[in-house]
């Protein structure tokens, strides 16, 4: 099956992938260039959109950081270098439980509630993990600039979108009274 | 993510050489808690070895670790299944974040294509996870063996085009300029794509996202053919952009399951490290692993777990 051709009214330049022409019909002599390329075997990766190179490294960052306090966190809960919520060894018991029986059982607090203990070395590592669950938003919110720079407003409004779901599951306000 | 390959090793040697070598903590274990005859520590063990052999396969077999994690443990670890859907929610969340960059500084991650259809994915998890925590666990389990069922069975069944043909965008994918462009490496060519049905599209990742938010086990196995054979986005470009959309989606559904407190460091730490551990070998063994037959015997287990969750729901296989 042959490739897609480039979409209509799209620009095909390699950096300008995604974005809508704002002045007159695309060229064909634009069209060509990315695929005159691609008669070569040494056909140069495309340079990705700034907003989406800008996504990855910040998501790269996130991660990273998020994947050290959770480590971190971890080895201390582990060898019991750091005073945890659970005890290890009360785990085996503890892991059976339904949910509501855990909580009451451990006193585990829910909601926000656990950024109060996070000098317990199991919660630490819990905040390991709401840096991984919440490193996406600030790559969001730092698209917002990108896109209304450029005048692309569906964009800043899907980021936005996107944005305040995520930070409306982290707000807990859906889930309280539990 | 491009952490480096000593940063992998000290991750894995410290989480061994914690586990193990832990004097006073073996002691305890060794003890026994009460309730259980097995240590504390066998069980984190085998479930970072248990994950990091499912990393190694989950890459060839193009599926999801996240799909394979919540049937297998929920089926076979002692852990109350609202520990395992956060644990395998994480799973799948890191593997995506870990995925996400490079293939979207690649071109094969659509980011403009990943942010409309996540909106409303990720709502839609929200609400699928507080229905799961809220139903009683042999129902989740219930449904979640007849889910894995049909995974098997869309794996059997699913055909997939590698560059569908897109004549013509539809007005609101036309709108958001949902195209893009990339190098095909097998055959050197720039590839250049676009996509249609883009509504269609947005209600399928609304479904899916319920059920990822639900089951805790990704949504890899139903976003990639929702992108590629109903949109018409390239195979490749599907699969890179399912690792976005998941990121965000199960950041969303993630949340729920913290603010409930049914995230265990215990279960979720060594399941997320041996994943992404064994999934780096996986994508490294590409080369040397006939698909195909790690496909079936892929196929096989979830087969076996789906149908393990399903008599475990249902009473018949306590």
């Amino acid at each position: 099956m042959s490739p897609a051709r480039p979409p209509e009214g799209a620009i095909s330049l390699l950096e300008g992938q995604g974005r809508r022409p704002k002045g007159g019909p695309v060229t064909d002599a634009t069209l060509n260039t990315p695929l005159a390329a691609s008669t070569s075997p040494q056909v140069q990766a495309p340079l990705q959109p700034p907003e989406q190179r800008r996504y990855a490294d910040l998501l790269v960052w996130g991660t990273r950081m998020g994947l050290v306090v959770v480590l971190l966190g971890f080895v201390a809960y582990v060898s019991g270098w750091v005073t945890p919520q659970v005890p290890v060894e009360r785990l085996p018991e503890l892991w059976t439980l339904p949910l509501n029986q855990y909580l009451a059982q451990t006193g585990t607090p829910t909601g926000w509630g656990w950024l109060a203990l996070v000098q317990r070395s199991d919660i630490l590592s819990l905040a390991g993990i709401a840096l991984l669950a919440g490193c996406s938003v600030l790559c969001l919110l730092s698209l917002v600039p990108l896109y209304a720079a450029r005048g692309d407003k569906a964009f800043v409004f899907v980021c936005l979108a996107d944005a305040a779901v995520v930070l409306l599951a982290a707000s807990g306000i859906l889930t309280s009274g539990h | 993510m491009q952490t480096g390959r000593a940063g992998w090793v000290v991750s894995l040697l410290a989480l061994a050489g914690v586990l193990l070598v832990s004097p006073a903590h073996a002691a305890a274990g060794t003890a026994a808690a009460a309730g259980s005859a097995v240590a504390w520590w066998v069980w984190p063990l085998a479930l970072f070895v248990v994950c990091f052999l499912m990393g190694i396969v989950a890459v060839p077999a193009g599926i999801g670790g996240g799909t394979l994690f919540v049937p297998i443990v929920g089926s076979f670890f002692p852990f109350h299944l609202d520990f395992v859907r956060g644990a395998g929610l994480l799973v799948a969340l890191a593997s995506a974040l870990a995925a996400g960059p490079t293939l979207m500084r690649g071109g094969l991650g659509s980011l403009r294509l990943a942010l409309p259809l996540s909106v409303l994915a990720a709502a839609s998890s929200i609400g699928g996870a507080m229905l799961g925590l809220a139903m009683p666990a042999n129902v989740v389990q219930m449904l979640l063996g007849g889910v894995v069922l049909g995974i098997v069975v869309l794996m059997f069944v699913s055909k997939k085009s590698e560059f569908p043909q897109v004549a013509q965008p539809d007005a609101l994918s036309q709108a958001l300029a949902l195209n893009g462009v990339f190098i095909d490496g097998a055959s050197h060519r720039v590839i250049h794509w676009q996509v249609h049905r883009t509504i269609p599209g947005l209600l399928t990742f609304l479904a899916i996202g319920v059920m990822a938010g639900m089951f805790g086990i990704g949504a890899g196995w139903a976003n990639v053919p929702a992108l590629n054979l109903l949109m018409g986005a390239p195979l490749k470009v599907s699969a890179g952009t399912s690792s976005v959309v998941l990121s965000l989606v199960d950041s969303s559904a993630a949340w729920v399951y913290i603010n409930k407190g049914a995230v265990l460091p215990m279960i979720a730490v060594p399941s997320v490290l041996g994943m992404m551990l064994g999934a780096r070998i996986g994508a490294r063994l590409l080369d040397v692993l006939k698909g195909s037959v790690i496909r079936k015997m892929v196929i096989g287990v979830l087969l076996f777990a789906g149908a393990r969750a399903l008599l475990k729901g249902t009473g018949v296989w306590p």
